[in-house]
């Protein structure tokens, strides 16, 4: 919801979003400050609290955090590559690798950024533009309170007894796709061949609660009591869980699902160095222990950190977590707006 | 024509002649208005009508494929009719509530104005994201309608009102309400109270009065209300997406979604463009029937 910034009653800059982009580029900035994109949620408390007071500490330099959708955060640069609006982005693999065309993003060698000897090879990027920072798992999220005998396949949520209690979200996120991915491998389809998954989510209409315009919306979502089972990352349900809402996260008998998230330094970024030791900062064993302990859970890739409590029910360490499922995103890629289209044909009225 | 004589009749002051010696003077002030409109609202325009033709962001050639594509595409057309016509059910339930509202004030002694001035005023004082986040509590699931429909034996399941379009209409009403009202309270204040004590006593009658006096002298108020609320009502991203949910689709979210999330731009600039000319039509046809209906008021 925080990325929807244009006044309510400033009726051109909605009519026109596209100029929002445009104009995000000529965004003054302080000396000797970076500023950095993170994800609404727990990614953003999670950064604030910890990766940015460590950046300061280290560098004597402040951050500017703003909370950025991936493909957002790659559209906005696009607008305005000369003089980008961010220096650090964070994405997810799909979005990332869409964005290699783009010629967005600026080499970040070794010598730079020296905490990524302590990432194991899975976790490095082959083309030599960023690290992955984190990797958010996919599983079954439910109401313990309402479903007593916790989930255990995706198809569960087909239930008829689930009717009107099933919240989903759209294809614009990762994780909406991923899933779609998921579902269309169980009825015998692939990332090549999405349309078993169309049809499956055309027979969930009737169980459907909720569409969440966003991933952050779908987890507040059992938060209103509106849903009682659905998709979400590990670290989006933890963190509600250790508040006292009635959340908890399931395995799926087809395996986690694994959404790795780097960081990558901008082409064109006034403060090329600084951005490289963010991202050093954010690879560090300190940081990166602190993301993966309570309350926010965010799976380390730092070698060093041992896997625990919740964690450790997922994988024992950072090399079999880099095992679970991935999803080809190089085949997703390229018909990403096509998905979303049939997306608001299929399911929005 | 006629504008200049009404001004200086209405000015009531023997000083025409003193602005006819030297009108620039006037007409200068405007420049700042007219510089800041054309960088800022016909330049970007135009780039948006620029991106709206290109083929695509990296080939720039002409092309009217995009707008092909809003109306034959099946889905964007039945978006826009969507949202327009939200627009106006927004308005025309705006109105009813406002209107008695603006009675009430004009009615009102001056210490209970400031009182009521105050309570319509509010809801502007408090953020957007936070009046829409109230009417989350109100309509959801577990929320205070549910709540309140079950205690009173209506209903045995929580029924569904959050994600509905006529809760999306009731919310924006509610959100939209001052500027309705005070367009309103400004036009009702202006009529001569004579006009409607002169209906009374001729026996005009209280409903009278009101249909055939008060109504139609505040006719301006209403139309400008009407289209502030029309307006905002079909741009109101951030209240479709938190009361209309994932599944409601009406146009900004749709201009978002192709912008920014599906890299669509020449798309969702004809999107925009397309967005803009309807609302613009719509404006002018009611201004225009207002104008026309003032008229006949007056005549």
């Amino acid at each position: 919801m925080t990325q929807f910034r244009p006044s309510r009653r400033d009726f051109l800059s909605a009519s026109a979003a596209t100029m929002v982009a445009a104009g995000a580029g000529t965004r003054a900035r302080a000396a000797g400050s970076l500023v950095a994109t993170t994800y609404p949620g727990s990614w953003e408390a999670a950064h604030r609290s910890i990766l940015v007071p460590a950046f300061t500490k280290a560098t004597g330099a402040g951050v500017s955090l703003q909370t950025v959708q991936a493909l957002e955060a790659i559209t906005k640069i696009t607008a305005s590559r000369d003089n980008p609006p961010f220096d650090v982005v964070i994405l997810d693999e799909g979005p990332y690798l869409a964005a290699l065309d783009l010629d967005i993003f600026a080499p970040m060698p070794p010598s730079k950024v020296k905490n990524l000897a302590e990432v194991p090879e899975r976790f490095i990027d082959p083309n030599g533009y960023g690290a992955f920072v984190s990797a958010q798992i996919l599983g079954i999220v439910y109401n313990p309170a309402k479903i007593k005998t916790p989930p255990t396949s995706w198809l569960d949520l087909w239930k008829p007894e689930y009717k009107g209690r099933v919240g989903i979200t759209g294809l614009a996120s990762s994780l909406g796709t991923a899933w779609l991915v998921e579902i269309a491998k169980l009825h015998g389809g692939s990332e090549a061949n999405l349309e078993p998954g169309f049809e499956a989510i055309n027979k969930l209409l009737p169980n459907v609660g909720a569409v969440a315009p966003n991933p952050g919306a779908l987890a507040t979502l059992f938060q209103q009591g509106q849903i009682d089972i659905s998709f979400n990352y590990l670290n989006s349900v933890l963190p509600l869980a250790s508040r006292g809402v009635d959340i908890a996260i399931a395995k799926p008998d087809s395996g986690w699902v694994l959404i790795r998230n780097s960081m990558h330094v901008i082409k064109n970024t006034a403060n090329y160095d600084l951005a490289c030791e963010y991202i050093d900062t954010a690879l560090s064993t300190e940081v990166q222990g602190k993301m993966a302990s309570a309350p926010n859970y965010l799976a380390s890739t730092n070698k060093q950190v041992p896997f625990q409590s919740e964690l450790a029910k997922v994988a024992k360490d950072n090399e079999a977590l880099s095992h679970l499922t991935l999803i080809d995103w190089k085949t997703i890629n390229p018909i990403r707006s096509a998905l979303i289209e049939r997306f608001n044909r299929d399911v929005r009225i | 024509m006629t504008t200049p004589d009404r001004a200086v009749i209405l000015s009531g002051s023997g000083r025409p002649a003193a602005t006819r010696r030297r009108p620039w003077r006037t007409e200068w002030l405007v420049l700042p208005v007219v510089v800041f409109f054309a960088l800022f609202v016909l330049l970007p325009i135009a780039m948006l009508v620029a991106i709206s033709l290109s083929q695509s962001m990296t080939v720039h050639a002409l092309t009217l494929a995009h707008f092909v594509r809003f109306f034959s595409d099946g889905l964007s057309l039945p978006v826009l009719g969507r949202t327009l016509q939200l627009g106006c059910e927004t308005s025309l339930l705006t109105l009813l509530l406002s209107y008695p509202i603006a009675l009430v004030f004009n009615a009102a002694s001056p210490r209970w104005q400031r009182v009521l001035i105050f309570l319509i005023v509010l809801p502007l004082l408090t953020s957007a994201v936070v009046r829409t986040f109230a009417w989350v509590v109100i309509l959801g699931r577990e929320g205070l309608a549910n709540l309140a429909l079950n205690h009173l034996g209506l209903a045995d399941a929580p029924m569904r009102l959050l994600y509905t379009e006529p809760a999306l209409v009731v919310a924006l009403a509610q959100i939209e309400l001052p500027l309705m009202t005070l367009p309103i309270i400004a036009s009702l204040s202006t009529i001569d109270p004579r006009l409607r004590e002169a209906s009374l006593a001729l026996g005009g009658g209280h409903w009278g009065t009101l249909m055939r006096i008060t109504l139609p002298l505040s006719l301006p108020g209403v139309i400008a209300g009407v289209l502030l609320v029309f307006a905002s009502a079909c741009s109101a991203i951030i209240t479709h997406s938190i009361v209309g949910g994932g599944r409601l689709l009406f146009m900004p979210l749709y201009i978002y979604q192709q912008g920014l999330q599906a890299q669509a731009w020449p798309f969702a600039a004809a999107i925009s463009l397309c967005l803009l000319v309807a609302i613009l039509s719509l404006v002018v046809l009611v201004n225009t029937l207002g104008r026309y209906l003032t008229r006949y008021a007056y005549a």
